[in-house]
């Protein structure tokens, strides 16, 4: 589980801080606060183990920047990921977990072609314990070896392939965290989840689980979900008592559900972050959803980071995880427009029923 | 001056959306009835005044005790980056002001706020300032006690500076002053008749938390 981050020089985020993270983790605040930059700083930090998006078969570098501009992919558009487009300031993200390990992560803008773009610092007690710490240098995990920074520029280190394993190894918990990291957000589509998430889910019979949810809140009368032929493909339908509906004929709240249950259903011992969950939801398919991803997260023990405008989704949130027995942050996400500084508070509980009694509402703490 | 009324939710909620954009202080008053009369003390108060201050009001109801109103400001002082004061107005009940206002300062320490000064103001029996510290952060917070001792009464409360300025006699002891006044909204208009200096020698203590407050900048 990750306790805490730290980010520097991402989109709008100079630098920002956020400790005490714990298994259900909500982020509000106004727009361009940075919550969303949160999610994608992790998402960036997990390409370093696993450079595709499974669900989305394509490169996460390619993602994080597609999923700002609408178009574009990391070689030719990456600047925008950096704070102010300077580039000459790397990003870096830091992430502490529950193990003590803290793993950074540097985002260079220029590496190599069809290199990967990030380094990851050998975190020192790792690097004492496999005898290549040096207090005159900082050694890095970079493809498949160990490397030095130079400036701005990669050097070989004089680390063998034994050494890398060794590192590699005793980062092993963190790194299969990050491996299956997976963002959940409203441009997930329904192919991601007809041609990568489905079939393993029948494997498993997970599907039950995806139609119960429907069946809760959306469709009362569905009794399975199938694929159907469509044209040359097959694609996926909600079986009805006198009909069947394709997935993307449903309405926007329900198949945003169907996609994110689908997905949510096949993970476990990793992060999922989750970019405005209440899109398209009345509250009650947002208590159906939210019940069934703190569900999942219970007993797949999967840590969730979740950003919000909806005073629904946090009180929901709060009812719900107590119910399942996780731990619950909500975070208040500030930024300051001129220096990039983020400011992040956390919300206990106790804050939120103080704030509820005064009649102030947590997304408007701007104003004090 | 302008004042924006916290509760309820519901018009609280669009008021801030559409009008305010910060807050320099905030008064938690014990009731709402208690809410309008601070309200029209200090809209009469401050008529003629230039400055521009952005008020906050709501209740502590809800907040069933004094170490309710503590974590109250605890919280407010966590998570205000902007605020520059917040004002507790409490009845003294049947504890004398100082008792009332060193009760709260207590439960604020046992919260794990630093208090970095507590002091009555001048002449003032009624009237606190506390400087307090939390998570690197310093807040004002004026602690108003209301009542008028001078009353035969059991308790004293807010309802004691109406009953003074109503001239309403009191001629036998009585529980408080809540049994006399049926109807705050008599209390209130009268409030928006008098002059300003004459409201001032009923609510003094208001008086001087607004001099406190206008005189920081």
């Amino acid at each position: 589980m990750i306790e805490s981050l730290a980010i520097e020089n991402l989109r709008g985020i100079k630098k920002l801080n956020v400790s005490g993270l714990t298994d259900v983790n909500i982020f509000i605040g106004r727009n361009g606060a940075g919550k969303s930059t949160i999610l994608e700083a992790i998402y960036l930090a997990s390409a370093f183990f696993s450079r595709l998006d499974p669900l989305r078969d394509k490169s996460k570098l390619d993602y994080v920047v597609e999923r700002r501009t609408g178009r574009g992919s990391w070689q030719n558009n990456r600047d925008i990921l950096w704070y102010t487009k300077n580039t000459s300031e790397d990003v870096t993200i830091a992430l502490k977990f529950r193990t003590g390990n803290t793993l950074k992560f540097k985002v260079l803008y220029e590496t190599p072609f069809g290199k990967i773009p990030l380094l990851l610092e050998v975190p020192e007690e790792v690097a004492r314990k496999a005898g290549i710490l040096s207090l005159s240098r900082l050694i890095y995990l970079w493809e498949s070896e160990l490397v030095e920074l130079i400036g701005r520029t990669i050097q070989p280190s004089s680390y063998g392939y034994r050494d890398y394993n060794s590192v590699v190894s005793m980062l092993d918990k963190e790194a299969m965290y990050l491996r299956g990291v997976t963002f959940l957000d409203s441009r997930l589509d329904v192919k991601s989840v007809e041609q990568r998430v489905w079939r393993s889910l029948l494997d498993r019979r997970l599907d039950k689980a995806v139609v119960d949810l429907v069946r809760e809140e959306y469709e009362p009368g569905v009794e399975g979900i199938t694929y159907k032929p469509s044209g040359m493909e097959f694609v996926l339908s909600i079986l009805l008592p006198h009909t069947s509906v394709e997935i993307d004929g449903l309405g926007d709240g329900a198949r945003m559900a169907v996609f994110y249950a689908s997905v949510l259903a096949l993970l476990s011992d990793t992060g999922v972050l989750i970019e405005d969950p209440e899109i398209h939801q009345h509250p009650g398919g947002l208590v159906t959803l939210l019940k069934f991803t703190l569900k999942m997260a219970k007993e797949k023990k999967l840590q969730l980071f979740i950003t919000t405008h909806s005073l629904e989704l946090v009180k929901i949130a709060r009812e719900l995880t107590s119910k399942y027995g996780l731990d619950l942050r909500v975070l208040y996400v500030e930024r300051d427009h001129e220096t990039g500084l983020v400011d992040v508070r956390a919300m206990e509980k106790v804050d939120l029923e103080v704030l509820e009694k005064l009649g102030l509402d947590p997304r408007l703490l701007h104003i004090l | 001056m302008s004042i924006t009324q916290l509760k309820p939710w519901e018009h609280a909620f669009m008021k801030i959306l559409m009008n305010v954009k910060k807050l320099d202080a905030i008064i938690i008053c014990e009731g709402r009835s208690d809410v309008e009369v601070y309200k029209s003390v200090l809209r009469k108060l401050t008529s003629g005044v230039e400055r521009k201050v952005s008020i906050g009001f709501t209740d502590a109801e809800g907040l069933e005790n004094i170490p309710d109103i503590a974590t109250a400001i605890a919280t407010l002082s966590k998570h205000s980056r902007r605020l520059k004061t917040l004002v507790i107005a409490i009845d003294a009940d049947e504890y004398k002001a100082e008792d009332r206002a060193s009760g709260l300062i207590d439960s604020l320490r046992a919260r794990g706020i630093v208090i970095e000064g507590f002091e009555k103001c001048g002449l003032y029996d009624q009237v606190y300032v506390v400087n307090i510290s939390s998570n690197g952060r310093r807040l004002k917070v004026l602690i108003l006690v209301n009542g008028d001792f001078t009353i035969p009464a059991k308790k004293h409360v807010l309802e004691d500076h109406c009953v003074k300025l109503l001239g309403i006699p009191v001629e036998r002891s009585i529980d408080s002053s809540k049994e006399l006044i049926s109807d705050i909204e008599a209390c209130i208009k009268h409030i928006e008749e008098l002059p300003g200096e004459v409201v001032c020698e009923y609510f003094r203590h208001v008086c001087r938390a607004l001099e406190i407050e206008l005189q920081d900048p």
